[in-house]
């Protein structure tokens, strides 16, 4: 007994026959299928790409802050006229943790020129990356304190803590950090 | 061999591995939909904040303003913290009764992964201990 169509050749052997609208529909319903995959695959790809790349922006970030919010910088008096900020080996802006000394932002705030941008960032782990600082309110406007030019990015890190100025003053300080 | 005298076995071998892709597909954009939030970072932010806000709630005088005026000088921080955090402030008296409750508004009852900051102050006298509890407003971080 035999089953499906097929054709018998002058040496008995059997050739099967080809259906070629059930042929044709298949390989575009199968192509069509692994082009959605390929699709799929990409943009999670893409996706997890993207995430990767926040998460080391966002890990930067909150050392940075950690560095500048609670620390007092090393060495701790790097803010003195007569000190080179270039033989420093971090900054930092707070007498303690969370309470920030006037005279280090007021050092900060003169090493906003763009010889001493990089510098600045290498003393505080994020050499490489771009940084805008401000200092503000807990109603986030005016700013006290600003530091570099905002991104215009939508995928760059933002951290938010809050500080002390003059000791008692509570005041909110966001830094972005993007590459 | 189905009624007609036809063999079909081809055309069921092509409905598995469409069945078997479009399983695949529909698991792919189940994934894709899912948010994808740095869990330890986010935690550590969240730990960060935490410890924040507790520190300048102590260091500027507010927290022992807790009893005076309704506490709304610490809701006042509380409520500029980043729009996706929750916070909660409680303060115990020693004999374990709750002397002073601070919410953010629009938060809601806190979720399973929230962080908890214990502390101590002392006001007009008597010791109180603090519980700031914190967590991520799941309808805005998404």
């Amino acid at each position: 007994m035999t089953t499906g169509r097929y054709w018998l050749t002058s040496d008995g052997t059997r050739k099967g026959q080809i259906w070629s609208i059930d042929m044709l529909s298949g390989i575009t319903l199968m192509t069509v299928l692994i082009l959605l995959f390929a699709f799929e695959w990409n943009t999670l790809a893409l996706r997890w790409n993207e995430s990767s790349t926040y998460d080391e922006l966002l890990g930067k970030a909150l050392l940075a802050s950690d560095a500048l919010f609670t620390t007092p910088g090393d060495p701790p008096g790097w803010e003195h006229p007569g000190m080179n900020l270039s033989a420093a080996y971090a900054i930092g802006l707070a007498d303690t943790r969370d309470s920030l000394d006037n005279e280090k932002l007021e050092r900060l705030m003169d090493m906003n020129s763009s010889q001493n941008y990089s510098l600045v960032l290498s003393k505080i782990g994020l050499a490489g990356c771009q940084v805008y600082l401000t200092i503000s309110d807990l109603y986030g406007d005016p700013p006290y304190y600003v530091y570099g030019q905002p991104s215009g990015l939508n995928n760059s890190a933002v951290v938010e803590r809050f500080v002390l100025l003059n000791g008692t003053t509570v005041a909110k300080a966001t830094l972005e950090v993007w590459q | 061999m189905n009624a007609r005298g036809q063999d079909s076995r081809g055309f069921v071998i092509t409905l598995d591995a469409i069945a078997a892709l479009s399983l695949l597909l529909i698991s792919l954009y189940f994934i894709q939909s899912a948010t994808f939030t740095p869990t330890t970072l986010q935690g550590t932010a969240l730990k960060q904040m935490s410890l924040d806000t507790m520190t300048v709630l102590q260091k500027s005088g507010r927290l022992e303003n807790v009893f005076a005026v309704n506490g709304t000088s610490v809701e006042e921080v509380l409520l500029a913290s980043p729009p996706e955090v929750c916070m909660e402030l409680s303060v115990v008296a020693m004999n374990g009764s709750v002397a002073a409750l601070v919410e953010k508004p629009g938060c809601g009852e806190p979720v399973s992964e929230s962080q908890v900051l214990y502390g101590t102050f002392s006001s007009g006298g008597a010791l109180y201990g603090t519980a700031l509890q914190s967590w991520y407003n799941q309808e805005v971080s998404g």
